[in-house]
């Protein structure tokens, strides 16, 4: 399946979610846990990561820290109160949204 | 036993090096950039464990696409440049305490008393106006090649903000002044409340520019800090 054409509204969101969700995050893991967790229907080029990792962090959305990992300094990132607030309205926001969407679509449950 | 390839110090300052080259100049976006090279590289040595340091990485730099870091940098460029305006934001926020207030208010009348009683007051004010911007040009370069010789020359991303900052709020007030059209130029020139506020929003951008380059400088000396311990 091809993620590109949905995921660009909803990358803020899985980002704070899932650094919400880990505590504390870098950038090769997001990408990887993203695809890990969606079975590999979601992919997150670098090109759209890092962009917003930088705009959430100058939105105070997140915060960011130097650590040595493997030899190497490694930017970690954790979520700020306000970030955690913006998990929490998007959740709602998202799922009124796929209610909707499930409705327009007459969309109906995958059966077991 | 674990026999997982890593990335060792030679491989990190090659990645560092091209990096560099491919316009990525503040370190702390480099930092984070080849950290995920390194990452990508273990993780396809990891499927192809014979594989050279040199075919692994031009394998992995193909997924950043055929603009490569181009996207990333350019955006990082926005990034800076908004991280920037909103530190001088909230400087001017944490301006807004009643002691600083009164303190503005206070000078701003003195000003204004000076400029609207004293001949000449106006100009006087205006070129001292000038004055304390072309101190803040020279303290902005000073601070800055100053927080350049931390970690051998390196810039970061509130370094490079500074600099941009600093030749658009010029722009900007040169545009106000000199470029506003004869008539409008000499009506604001005039008016003695534009003369004391032009001179008090140029000492605070001062103040608030400089204030940035020493947080930059805290966050230099702090990656270094932390660089010498990873090694």
């Amino acid at each position: 399946m091809s993620s590109k054409k949905y995921i660009k509204g909803f990358l803020e969101d899985i980002v704070l979610h899932l650094i919400g969700q880990e505590g504390e995050m870098y950038g090769y893991d997001l990408t990887k846990r993203v695809e890990e967790l969606s079975n590999g229907a979601i992919k997150i080029t670098e090109g759209a990561l890092y962009p917003i990792l930088h705009k959430l962090e100058n939105e105070e959305k997140l915060t960011a820290t130097f650590k040595e990992a493997n030899g190497r300094l490694r930017k970690y990132y954790t979520l700020t109160p306000i970030g955690g607030k913006k998990v929490e309205t998007s959740a709602i926001d998202l799922l009124d949204f796929l209610g909707g969407l499930q409705q327009l679509f007459n969309l109906q449950p995958a059966s077991k | 036993m674990s026999t997982e390839r890593k990335i060792g110090p030679k491989e990190l300052a090659y990645l560092h090096s091209y990096c560099k080259k491919k316009d990525i100049v503040y370190i702390d976006l480099r930092i984070e950039l080849v950290d995920h090279l390194a990452e990508l590289i273990q993780a396809r040595w990891a499927e192809h464990p014979n594989e050279d340091f040199k075919t692994a990485f031009h394998n992995v730099y193909k997924s950043f696409g055929i603009f490569g870091f181009l996207t990333i940098a350019e955006q990082h460029q926005a990034a800076m440049q908004k991280r920037y305006w909103r530190g001088i934001w909230q400087f001017f926020k944490g301006w807004l305490t009643p002691p600083k207030v009164l303190a503005t208010a206070s000078i701003f009348s003195l000003l204004y008393l000076l400029v609207s009683r004293v001949d000449g007051a106006n100009n006087a004010v205006m070129i001292a106006a000038g004055l304390v911007f072309i101190t803040s040009i020279f303290l902005t370069i000073w601070q800055y090649q100053s927080n350049k010789n931390i970690l051998h020359r390196e810039k970061n991303m509130l370094m490079g903000g500074s600099k941009q900052g600093l030749f658009w709020f010029g722009y900007i007030m040169w545009l106000i002044t000199f470029n506003s059209g004869p008539t409008a130029r000499e009506h604001m020139i005039e008016l003695p409340w534009f003369t004391a506020a032009f001179f008090i929003t140029i000492c605070l951008f001062t103040a608030a520019n400089y204030g940035l380059l020493k947080k930059a400088k805290k966050e230099l000396l702090l990656l270094k800090e932390k660089l010498a311990v990873s090694g």
